[in-house]
């Protein structure tokens, strides 16, 4: 059904006018009833969802709005003079969430934190350290708070050594164990995660 | 107000269909400002606010993001969910009805991420008895891949009697062990997975 805008014009015969008209009063609680509840309802006029249609730009924010708006398949919040905030994406490499691997997930908070987390292996006997890398689809602007927690993949493997963060940066961060724990052959594993923007 | 549709007939004279159609101009206006700029105001068509009903769990359309307000079968409280296409429903607002800090390992908390993550986080000891948490308890989410897990000393009553070096293990979606170099580190910890 169509929605007549700026109908009925002024020659149209009583017959066409009521027809349009009457098209109108139809169409338009059809289409409002999409995402509202509608008229003759109970709390008609608010809400039943909000569905965000895909757009295929970042819309604008002018003046005191927020924008909230759905970039297919994710949604976003914008204010004026900001650049827009991905709510609910995780970055997962290969389109998995790693836990255990080399690589690492990320994600933004509402507030437009950025949060990166991975697990990493200190494997160098010689350095006792590794550098951590940061780089990726949500690159920090400045240097982050970073957290490291020591963990093993077997609970046999049960002793615990040292460690601690360094030289933090943007892109990067280091590790130090006192490894090589003489109790414990195997490598030093620690997860780690890291808040900034 | 009343909203009447499918006016006026064919057979209507004007001077019957004019108040339907004037009630029904006013009935417009009136139901759209409920959550909406106004007819003739700055920004007419966007929204003040938006109140969401209490609703089912929305199916959304193809390249379409739905928000919406549902009882979380978890806490039995009113929610906000976000849903994309071919995805599940995830509870923006959902979290357990907080519980303080207690040295019980069985009463964690735990609260959604807006982008879907689980966090849960406790407080345990590396006693034997204890050292293993439970990630997965009867009657709360549930992780099904394997989260990131952190671990910090400390949470006991009274200055620490000796200091501890933890290190977790057997990370699990259900559940990992915190073990020590000394016998029954106290620690608090927290998790992030989906």
């Amino acid at each position: 059904m169509t929605y007549y805008r700026n109908e009925p014009k002024s020659q149209d015969r009583l017959c066409v006018s009521q027809k349009k008209l009457r098209e109108n009063s139809v169409e338009f609680p059809t289409v409002f009833a999409s995402n509202h509840r509608n008229f003759n309802q109970d709390n008609s006029g608010t809400h039943k969802l909000l569905a965000l249609i895909n757009q295929t730009e970042d819309p604008e924010a002018v003046g005191t709005t927020l924008l909230l708006y759905c970039k297919a398949p994710d949604l976003f919040i914008k204010r004026v003079a900001s650049d827009p905030v991905n709510w609910t994406k995780i970055v997962k490499p290969g389109g998995v969430f790693l836990p255990f691997n080399a690589s690492y997930n990320s994600f933004k908070l509402p507030s437009g934190l950025i949060v990166y987390m991975g697990h990493t292996t200190i494997i160098d006997r010689a350095t006792r350290s590794i550098t951590v890398s940061l780089a990726g689809e949500y690159p920090y602007t400045q240097k982050p708070y970073v957290y490291i927690s020591q963990d093993a993949r077997v609970n046999t493997d049960r002793y615990a050594t040292q460690i601690y963060t360094y030289d933090i940066e943007r892109d990067s961060f280091k590790v130090y164990t006192t490894w090589p724990d003489p109790r414990s052959a195997v490598a030093v594993r620690f997860t780690w995660i890291a808040i900034g923007v | 107000m009343p909203y009447t549709a499918d006016i006026p007939k064919p057979d209507d004279v004007v001077s019957a269909s004019q108040p339907p159609l004037r009630e029904n101009t006013n009935t417009i206006a009136t139901i759209f400002e409920v959550d909406h700029q106004s007819f003739n105001t700055p920004n007419a068509g966007g929204h003040k606010k938006v109140t969401f009903n209490d609703g089912p769990d929305y199916v959304p359309a193809a390249t379409t993001l739905l928000m919406y307000n549902k009882v979380s079968a978890l806490t039995g409280l009113q929610q906000l969910y976000w849903r994309r296409t071919g995805g599940d429903p995830v509870p923006i607002t959902e979290a357990r009805p907080y519980e303080a800090f207690t040295h019980d390992e069985l009463h964690y908390n735990w609260f959604y991420l807006p982008c879907g993550l689980l966090v849960k986080y406790g407080f345990s000891w590396t006693n034997p008895r204890q050292r293993e948490v439970n990630l997965n308890q009867p009657g709360f989410p549930l992780y099904t891949n394997t989260p990131y897990v952190f671990a910090s000393q400390g949470g006991f009553n009274g200055a620490p009697a000796t200091f501890g070096i933890i290190r977790l293990s057997s990370i699990a979606p259900n559940r990992f062990f915190a073990n020590s170099n000394i016998n029954d580190v106290p620690f608090t910890w927290f998790s992030i997975g989906i």
